[in-house]
């Protein structure tokens, strides 16, 4: 039996400042085909090109050149909003820096990626109480994000990136401000979401997170190229 | 005016304070200790309380007796000139004739009250001039473009899946509220101010700091054209500078990127 392809890059390329003395091949003429339910780790040293080739997974930037497939889709020649509904349909999002928004709270925060959907607001609330309190921070709903712990702010970042019930999370170095304890919760909420049959890409360098046995597949970059 | 020894004439400000009506009697205390009666024939009208609100007029000789002055001296008198042209010739004169005198001629007297009156309108002016100052650089804040703050947030909300109409809404509605609250704010505030507690600061300004206050009362009055036209000068601007840069911001696609989350134009073709 073979795995259903979720999505997958056709030599891909993303050219920074082409045709400049400051051009940069982030990303160099990769293929690669990632199914459903696998965790892929992509892994490599900083400036490698894990952030771009994230994003352009993640239809958030065009390739320079080469095709995104997501389900069979051509992403690239798509308009900007069928990306963007591309984007909420699919992916879930947890940055680097988490960007969550500062002002507001924790549910608010984590209700965001859902207004645009057009639910009732009662639904959202619902659903984000629910995420809330499978991450344990029903209690800290109200709470501003610079009132939160590092782990508990990434949960909240966790928790947004699920509010859609998007099939792939998309994860750029998580573990980058956690310490030891806080990066082993992290990965276990990560095997439970792959449990659930969701699809994980996470780029790292944190070797906490490349060893972990559930890894379906490290993908190795360097210079913008798989090796 | 008092046509007979005896009588007088009053302001409002004075018959308050001593609670006198017309036909009553004021009773003042000379210097020697000495007291008067008057009857009061006058009372000055609420029109020119702003002037004659602490004024009492005598006739000549009640003055004179009260004060104690010599039968022969005047502290001002009035002359009355039929041709207007002559005046400041005749006023010249005068200086000539008795050198201790200062005359002063109508013209002057009103020159002089309108100093006054433009003098503290400046003042009540150059207070607005100071609050429109501040509004316009928090409107010209505004329309200068998005703060880092801002830029992130839009960038934030199109990562996680907004579109720039939703983004646009978002922002417009916004606008809306916070000029709208800030507007009803301002007025109630004016309100109050004026109609509750007596505007106690633009009154003084307005009505000068006299011995005996003229009982001066704002008089209640709401404009619809004046709440029209600040609505206009305040609330329309401050939604169009709120969204208007908004448009600007996110038309940019969402960059995700090591430094953070950037917006960025596009590079090629995007
Ligand atoms: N917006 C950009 N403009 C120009 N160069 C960029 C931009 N973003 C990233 N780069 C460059 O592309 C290369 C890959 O960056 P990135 O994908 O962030 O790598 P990683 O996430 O592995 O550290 C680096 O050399 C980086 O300097
Ligand atoms: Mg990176």
């Amino acid at each position: 039996m073979s795995a259903e392809v979720l999505i997958e890059t056709i030599e891909v390329s993303r050219i920074y400042n082409p045709g400049m003395p400051c051009e940069v091949k982030a990303v160099d003429r990769i293929s690669l085909k990632i199914n459903r339910s696998d965790v892929v780790v992509i892994k490599g040293p900083s400036g490698s090109g894990k952030t771009t080739l994230l994003s352009l997974i993640g239809c958030m930037s065009r390739p320079t050149e080469g095709k995104v497939l997501i389900k069979e889709k051509d992403a690239v020649k798509l308009p900007e909003s069928f990306l963007t509904q591309i984007r909420r349909d699919t992916f879930g999002f947890i940055f680097q820096q988490l960007h969550l928004i500062e002002g507001i709270t924790v549910e608010e925060n984590v209700m965001l990626p859902m207004y645009p959907l057009g639910a009732r607001l009662d639904d959202i609330k619902d659903s984000a109480e629910k995420l809330l309190k499978k991450l344990d921070l029903l209690k800290k709903k109200s709470y501003k994000i610079k009132q939160l712990s590092g782990g508990e702010k990434q949960r909240t970042a966790i928790a947004r990136a699920l509010i859609n019930n998007p099939e792939v999370i998309l994860a750029d170095e998580p573990t980058a401000h956690l310490d030891t304890a806080l990066s082993e919760e992290f990965m276990s909420i990560l095997y439970d979401l792959n449990q659930e049959g969701k699809t994980l890409i996470i780029a790292t360098h944190d070797p906490l997170v490349y060893q972990e046995p559930y890894i379906t597949r490290i993908i190795e970059m360097r210079d913008g190229a798989v090796l | 005016m008092p046509e007979e020894r005896g009588e007088c004439a009053i302001g409002r400000g004075v018959a308050q304070t001593r609670y006198i009506r017309l036909g009553g009697e004021l009773i003042l205390t000379s210097s020697k200790g000495e007291h008067f009666l008057f009857r009061v024939t006058g009372l000055f009208t609420a029109d020119s309380e702003i002037l004659t609100n602490d004024l009492i007029v005598l006739k000549n000789q009640d003055v004179i007796e009260f004060f104690g002055m010599p039968e022969n001296r005047a502290t001002d008198l009035v002359v009355q000139v039929y041709n207007e042209r002559e005046v400041p010739v005749i006023a010249y004169k005068i200086t000539e004739m008795f050198p201790g005198t200062r005359p002063i001629t109508r013209s002057e007297i009103i020159r002089t009250y309108e100093t006054v009156f433009n003098w503290r309108s400046g003042m009540v002016l150059a207070m607005f001039a100071g609050a429109l100052a501040a509004f316009f650089i928090l409107a010209w804040d505004k329309a200068t473009g998005l703060s880092a703050e801002e830029r992130k947030e839009i960038g934030i909300l199109k990562a996680i899946g907004w579109n720039t109409s939703d983004i646009l809404t978002l922002k417009f509605w916004e606008g809306v509220v916070i000029s709208l609250t800030s507007f009803l704010t301002g007025l109630i505030l004016a309100y109050i101010h004026v109609f509750f507690l007596g505007a106690p600061l633009i009154v003084p300004a307005i009505k000068g700091w006299s011995v005996v206050f003229p009982d001066l009362r704002p008089f209640p009055q709401v404009n619809p054209n004046h709440i029209v036209v600040i609505l206009v000068a305040t609330v329309f601007p401050l939604c169009v500078k709120h969204f208007n840069p908004v448009v600007e911001g996110s038309g940019n696609r969402p960059r995700y990127g090591d430094e953070g989350l950037r917006l960025c134009r596009p590079i090629t073709g995007e």
